[in-house]
Parts: structure tokens; C-alpha cells; sequence
């Protein structure tokens, strides 16, 4: 009986192990890919002994305008961060501690905008922003990063605040406190992990976005997943350097991935049962 | 004590909702009931007539079917498969992190790169799933020279790359089931099969909801995985919804149309929605 439990434990590690692998291979693979010659990267059958080269990493990083794409990236991520997670955070502490019929609608209605198709926003945005003279401006991306990623942080944080103990508001409103008071001094450093969680959701929504800066940039703010795409997929000398921008494209979101995941799981798990 | 919280928290949310999501669907609605080319000018109102063209055309029905297509096999596949890694995840306990962390990073990465890497995986002469189907003496075909293998590439790439979030709402599911439960049937001799279909499915059940939810919300949503991975092609075989009205407005100038092809995939989404939403609330 015994035996039977350990050759079972282990099928199911081997089951995982297996999983995992086909799960990160083609990650693995775009890394390996970056840094062989072309004509290495790409023989059959694959060489798995080689000598990394980083060339390709060089020449994306020094000779072309992916820093710059790179900075839009992140100026565009993190501001939109720095916006919209208080906003989000304000409202929530609202919708958290003030249940009524009206408030449910809201919530709902924050949920369903997740079933709008992006064109119905994308299409309006492109006319508006033209007509304005905002289009390719990282203002204009910023305000529309900050208002898609509202109904997400908005629903991550209220599940956050809901968890806060009544109590501990109570006692400081009989010291005096002010509701902002409350807010700030009692709430917020109580959601800290939460605030964690949120801020790398909509800093990956906002980094991930694709579709809207296609549209809605040209040169001036365009921002990486753009640039990648347009990178040459066709012709086989390119491609080590295509695998080398995406490389430098998901470096960011892997290094985040292996230090904080543990708030970016909580976040999703909480806005799951929620 | 039930206080009453000042509406002002809510000022500034409100104010950037209204900006930047109500103001453009009202003025996207007001779109699709006009013409409205790029270029030209001047705009006139012209009632359903957007409407009716898009969907008598055959370019909206055919990406409705592609999008279907995708849709139902993918969303199947990753509540079956992401159940099945999930109930595995479960049993272990050591290295359980090391192997989410793995098993989490396709859903992470940026979409479009993922397009890419699995572009360049399905690649047919250099790519590597023909490689390995090699190994297991298969002919792996043209991937993206035929229709079928095309949308099977793009089937296979959004399981690859969603299941992971399959996974980690139903593990959070599993962890929600009371362990007295799970020992109360073991008791009475639930094993295998009979244990995940009498206690863990109904106690699953609002997180499988969820999951089918999302996940058909996000199919219709499908644009950047499958543009930088096959365009749409060959031909127009794997245009989705999302690509479809991304081509019409922007690639033919349509504008009024594209927005009305908007409107018609919010619709055929809030039917397929409310099919969901009855069977939940009949049980």
C-alpha cells in the first residue's frame, strides 16, 4: 500500500514536470534563440551545446530606438500605475464600507465593461484624439490606460478593504479621526499587500497593451509590444534580433513574476473569489 | 455603527470612467448609426443601415464562425486541462511554487510576443513542435498554410498561454473546500471519479462559472496573439471578430461600419452571456 502512494506521488511529479516544461519551453526558446547565430538558432535537429553570444542583445539595445520604445513603455506603465491605483483605491474604500442597491450596480456595471469589445473604445478614440491633436502622445495612452484598468483595481482593492476589521476604523473615528484620516492612516497601510497586488496588475495590463498603442501611436509614443511586432518575422537574419527584443520585452514582467509573484497570485486569487 | 462614507471618494473614479469609457461608447454608438469615412467628410446619420450591411456581408459571419470556432474547443479544453493540473497541484507539497511559477509565466508574458514565440514555434521547417512531432516519427504539416492547422495552431497557442489562469482560480477553488468534507466522503468511500464528481465539481462550481465567463469574454476580445502569429490568414481563415473590425475600420477606413461591427460582437457576446447566466441560475 504504501509503495503503491510513492509510485503514485512520483507519477504525478513527473505528470507536473512535464507540464511545466512544455509550459516554458517556448520561453526557453526564444532565450536560446537570442543568443545563438541565426544559422545555429534555427538548425534541425537543435544544437543544445553552443556558445552564447550576446550580440544581438547589444545591437537592440545600443544601435536601435528600443530604449526608447523601452522608456515609453515604462513611463506609460508606471504613471498609470501612480494614477490609478489611488484613484482606484478611493473608490473602492467607498464601495467596500457603503453596500447598497446603487453600489452593486456600479460594481456589476464596472464588471461588464470587461464584454465591450476594445474597438467600440478604440474607434471613438481615434477620431477624438485626432481631432484634438493628441494623438501619438503618452498623455493620451496614460488617461486611457488609467480609466480601462479602473474596473479591475477598483474590484481588486474592495475585496482588500472589505477584509479590514470594522473595528479598527471605529476606534480611530472615536479618537477623531476625519474620514480621510481614516483612509490614510488606518486602511491604507492595512491593504499594503493589497496595494502590492493591484499595482502589478495594472502596471502588467498597462505594459502588456498592445491594441490601442497600435492604433492610437505613431513614432513619438509608441510603445514596445508595437515595435516587436513590426520587427522582421520574415527574413532569417532578423530573427535573432526579434528574439532579443522579445527578450527585453518580457525580461521586466519575468523579473517581477519571480520576486513578487506571491502578491500577484493573493491579488488574483482574491479578485477570483470575489 | 454603519457610518455613511463621503461621495467625494468617488469623484475622481467617477470623473475618469466617464472621460475616458462612457463618453467614447456613447459617441462609438452614435458612430455605427452614422457614415463615416476616414477622409471624407461630411458625416451623415444614417440609421441601421451600417448594420444591416455588416451583417448581411460575409466578412462578419465568417469571423463570427472563426471566432466560435476558437472560442469553443479553447475554452473547453482549458477548464478540462487546467481542472486536471490544478487537482494535481494539489496533491503536492513540495516545490509547489517552483512548478506555478513555471506553469504561470505564458499568462504573464505580453501577448503579442507570445504570437511571436509561437509563430516561430509552429514554424513548419525550423519550428520546434514539428521538431518533436519528429521525434515521435509524426509529419508535422504547414502550419500555417491551410485553414484547419492554421486555427489549430492558434487553438493550441491560447491553451498554451491561458490555462494558467484556468489553473490558478480553480486551485484557489480547491483550497476553499472544507478538508472534513473531503475526509467525510473518503469515509463513506468516494474515490477517484466519484469524489471529483459529487463534491469537488459542486463546490467548484462558482469558480468554474467564473473561469467560463472570463474566458469567453476574453475569446471575443482575441487580437494580439493571433495577429502576430498568423494575421489572419492564410487568407482570412483565422481573422477573428476583434481583427476582423480592426481591418474594416482601419485597414478599409469603414469607420461607421467597424463601429457597427463592434456593436454586433457585443451582442452576439451578451447572448452567448445570458445562455451562461441561465443554466447557472436554473440549478
Amino acid at each position: 500500500m504504501a509503495k503503491l502512494q510513492v509510485l503514485r506521488s512520483y507519477i504525478v511529479y513527473c505528470v507536473i514536470l512535464i507540464l511545466a516544461f512544455i509550459s516554458f519551453f517556448p520561453i526557453l526558446h526564444i532565450i536560446l534563440v537570442s543568443v545563438k547565430e541565426p544559422v545555429d538558432a534555427f538548425a534541425m535537429p537543435p544544437r543544445w551545446i553552443f556558445v552564447p553570444i550576446f550580440r544581438y542583445h547589444f545591437h537592440i539595445w545600443m544601435k536601435t530606438d528600443f530604449p526608447r520604445y523601452f522608456i515609453n513603455s515604462m513611463i506609460i506603465s508606471l504613471v498609470t500605475v501612480g494614477i490609478s491605483v489611488p484613484v482606484a483605491s478611493l473608490a473602492s474604500y467607498y464601495l467596500a464600507r457603503y453596500e447598497s442597491r446603487r453600489t452593486r450596480i456600479v460594481l456589476f456595471a464596472l464588471l461588464a465593461i470587461r464584454a465591450f469589445p476594445w474597438m467600440l473604445f478604440i474607434i471613438p478614440f481615434f477620431i477624438i484624439t485626432r481631432y484634438l491633436g493628441l494623438y501619438d502622445t503618452l498623455a493620451v495612452m496614460i488617461l486611457i490606460m488609467v480609466g480601462f484598468n479602473q474596473p479591475l483595481a477598483i474590484w481588486l482593492m474592495r475585496g482588500f478593504i472589505r477584509e479590514v476589521p470594522f473595528e479598527l476604523e471605529e476606534s480611530a473615528i472615536i479618537d477623531g479621526c476625519s474620514q480621510f484620516g481614516v483612509f490614510w492612516r488606518i486602511i491604507l497601510p492595512t491593504v499594503l499587500p493589497g496595494l502590492a497586488a493591484t499595482s502589478i496588475f495594472v502596471f502588467l495590463l498597462a505594459y502588456n497593451n498592445f491594441l490601442f498603442a497600435l492604433i492610437l501611436t505613431g513614432t513619438q509614443a509608441k510603445t514596445l509590444p508595437v515595435a516587436v511586432a513590426e520587427y522582421g518575422a520574415e527574413q532569417i537574419q532578423y530573427w535573432s534580433i526579434s528574439a532579443a527584443g522579445a527578450c527585453g520585452i518580457i525580461a521586466p514582467i519575468v523579473l517581477i513574476m519571480l520576486f513578487l509573484q506571491r502578491y500577484f497570485v493573493k491579488g488574483l486569487v482574491a479578485g477570483a473569489i470575489k | 455603527m454603519k457610518k455613511k462614507i463621503s461621495i467625494i471618494f468617488l469623484v475622481p473614479a467617477a470623473v475618469i470612467l466617464l472621460l475616458v469609457v462612457f463618453y467614447p461608447l456613447v459617441y462609438a454608438f452614435w458612430l455605427s448609426l452614422s457614415s463615416y469615412y476616414l477622409g471624407r467628410s461630411p458625416t451623415q446619420f444614417v440609421g441601421l443601415a451600417n448594420f444591416v450591411r455588416t451583417i448581411r456581408s460575409e466578412g462578419l459571419l465568417h469571423a463570427l464562425r472563426v471566432t466560435v470556432y476558437i472560442a469553443a474547443p479553447a475554452v473547453a479544453l482549458e477548464l478540462l486541462i487546467g481542472l486536471g493540473i490544478a487537482l494535481l497541484l494539489d496533491k503536492i507539497n513540495v516545490g509547489r511554487k517552483v512548478f506555478f511559477t513555471f506553469l504561470f509565466l505564458p499568462f504573464t508574458i505580453t501577448p503579442v510576443v507570445a504570437g511571436l514565440i509561437l509563430r516561430w514555434m509552429f514554424m513548419s521547417r525550423w519550428g520546434m513542435v514539428n521538431y518533436f512531432l519528429s521525434i515521435l516519427h509524426v509529419e508535422g504539416p504547414f502550419w500555417f498554410a491551410f485553414p484547419m492547422s492554421a486555427l489549430l495552431a492558434v487553438l493550441l497557442g491560447n491553451i498554451w498561454q491561458y490555462t494558467p489562469f484556468v489553473i490558478l482560480v480553480l486551485f484557489a477553488g480547491l483550497q476553499t473546500i472544507p478538508v472534513e468534507m473531503i475526509e467525510a466522503a473518503r469515509m463513506d468511500g468516494a474515490r477517484g471519479f466519484a469524489m471529483l464528481r459529487y463534491i469537488i465539481a459542486p463546490s467548484l462550481k462558482p469558480h468554474i462559472f467564473f473561469v467560463l465567463i472570463m474566458r469567453t469574454m476574453d475569446v471575443f476580445r482575441l487580437f494580439d496573439e493571433v495577429f502576430a502569429m498568423t494575421g489572419g490568414g492564410p487568407g482570412t481563415s483565422t481573422e477573428t471578430l476583434a481583427i476582423y473590425n480592426y481591418r474594416l475600420a482601419f485597414k478599409m477606413s469603414r469607420i461607421g461600419e467597424g463601429a457597427a461591427v463592434s456593436v454586433w460582437t457585443l451582442i452576439f457576446l451578451s447572448g452567448i452571456i445570458a445562455v451562461y447566466l441561465y443554466f447557472s441560475y436554473r440549478n
